[in-house]
């Protein structure tokens, strides 16, 4: 097991380096800097950078499990690291060498921070009607346009945008302090309230041509896509995580909480309860392990099982918190308890990189026009 | 055993190799696609292609033969019909 660590190291992190500050950062609707250090210096903001460009090269399954217990601790945590590690994928998957060589490195040290910026306000699920513009001017490129729902888009150093070139829908690497581009914080989020998002306006940002990351007209396809696949798989076990959260608070607070002369484990219905949201959580983990072992295996499937484990942990993060807040009774909706921000956080989840919905129409399509045998077996 | 060594015996396995690709790179597009397509088939403008496709194809190619799609390589040209993408790997693989 040397390639991969234990499960109780990444707890230990994250309920020492992480837990300490999650209140406060959603109180005050800013992550801790001390999260974002504690992250750096444990070289967890280069999880899946190679070796040789000064990251841990952790493999899919290590990866999420550290994840999960980031997420379990604090979902705006978990969110900076999802954010950073999908343009880090992406600039890994289809930047130049150049590219690579330069700012790679300084992602996986913290030096620079990630975002990415992809949907508008007329254009979230419908990614493809985005209406930011980048136009060519011999080896520059200008990008005008608005982009919303930008997580850690208010300290980002570099962002990650997709826009629309004469070529069709194309990425472009674009530095925050680039002259033209601005930076509205968006402060009244109900969850992942420290995840620190921002609008992003584009006014004639003028950039090198050598900021666009693959080839135009690939930005959607190919670009955007790989940084929402990773997206999905960190989501998918930062999900697990609340769900953990969940039900670990559930069974400590039944097992110490009497009403009518006994206590809550030992009600049926509580059983019941404590029970149903145990196997969900078990059973997202489940599916985020066979994503994360097709993942290592490369091989196209993994995709789709990501997708399937996304949508499963976002909804079992939702049931298991929601019930959580029920075991809790009224002291679920105290927020000094932090069960209610499980809640909170965990339908974020259902929502982005790809809502529920979407998930469901594309996977109903695909078991509908495929092999049934190919949902069940792989 | 019997060893090719002439350019008819090379030119055989050849299109032996070329016609297991088509097999093989067929089977997965019509898999993903849920639809048949021809060989000069443009399936990225039979409306068809799905949001995955595009990276789905590609892990595809690199994992079964061995070889790398880069950043310059992304060019429709190279992925558009059956017979464009066999001849996109067989250039990979020299």
């Amino acid at each position: 097991m040397e390639k991969r660590r234990s499960w109780d190291t990444y707890r230990r992190f994250a309920q020492e380096a992480i837990a300490p500050f999650a209140r406060a950062s959603d109180l005050v609707g800013r992550l801790d800097p001390a999260v974002i250090e504690a992250l750096r210096v444990n070289g967890f903001l280069g999880c899946i950078t190679p070796v040789a460009l000064g990251g841990l090269a952790m493999d899919p399954i290590s990866y999420g499990q550290l994840t999960a217990e980031v997420g379990r601790a604090c979902s705006s945590a978990r969110t900076l690291m999802t954010v950073h590690h999908l343009v880090s994928a992406a600039i890994l998957r289809w930047a130049t060498s150049e590219v690579k060589t330069r700012l790679v490195p300084r992602l996986a040290r913290g030096e620079e921070i990630a975002a990415f910026a992809l949907s508008e306000p007329d254009a979230g699920s419908d990614a493809g009607a985005l209406t930011t513009s980048i136009r060519r001017e011999g080896d520059h490129i200008f990008l005008s346009g608005k982009k919303c729902w930008v997580s850690f888009g208010q300290t980002a150093s570099i962002i990650l945008v997709i826009g629309r070139a004469a070529e069709g829908i194309t990425a472009v690497l674009v530095p925050s302090d680039t002259p033209g581009l601005s930076r509205h914080a968006v402060t009244s989020m109900v969850g992942v309230k420290a995840g620190m998002m921002a609008e992003i306006t584009l006014d004639d940002c003028k950039l090198p041509a050598t900021a666009i990351v693959g080839r135009p007209g690939f930005g959607l396809s190919h670009v955007a896509t790989t940084a929402l696949d990773h997206g999905r798989y960190s989501v998918a076990w930062g999900a697990v995580g609340i769900a953990d959260a969940a039900v670990y608070a559930s069974y400590e607070f039944a097992k110490n909480r009497a009403q009518f002369g006994s206590l809550l484990k030992d009600k049926p219905l509580m059983r019941a309860r404590l029970t149903r949201i145990s196997v969900a959580a078990r059973a997202a983990r489940a599916l985020c392990m066979e994503a994360g072992r097709l993942r290592e295996a490369g091989v196209p499937s993994a995709i789709v099982e990501t997708m399937v484990a996304k949508y499963a942990a976002s909804k079992a993060a939702v049931y298991a918190a929601n019930e959580a807040v029920h075991i809790h009774g009224a002291r679920g909706l105290l927020e000094e308890q932090q069960i209610e921000r499980l809640l909170r956080d965990a339908k974020v989840t259902e929502i982005i990189e790809g809502s529920s919905d979407i998930l469901e129409l594309l996977l109903g399509e695909q078991n509908l026009g495929g092999d049934l045998d190919d949902h069940f077996f792989g | 055993m019997a060893f090719s060594t002439t350019s008819e015996d090379k030119h055989g396995e050849r299109q032996e190799d070329h016609s297991s690709k088509l097999l093989e790179i067929r089977a997965f597009v019509t898999k993903s696609l849920m639809r048949p397509v021809a060989d000069d088939d443009n399936f990225f403008e039979t409306g068809f292609v799905t949001s995955m496709f595009g990276m789905q194809l590609i892990t595809f190619l690199e994992q079964r033969y061995k070889i790398e799609v880069l950043d310059e390589d992304l060019d429709l040209v190279n992925f558009c019909t059956l017979n464009k993408i066999v001849a996109f790997v067989d250039r990979k693989l020299g």
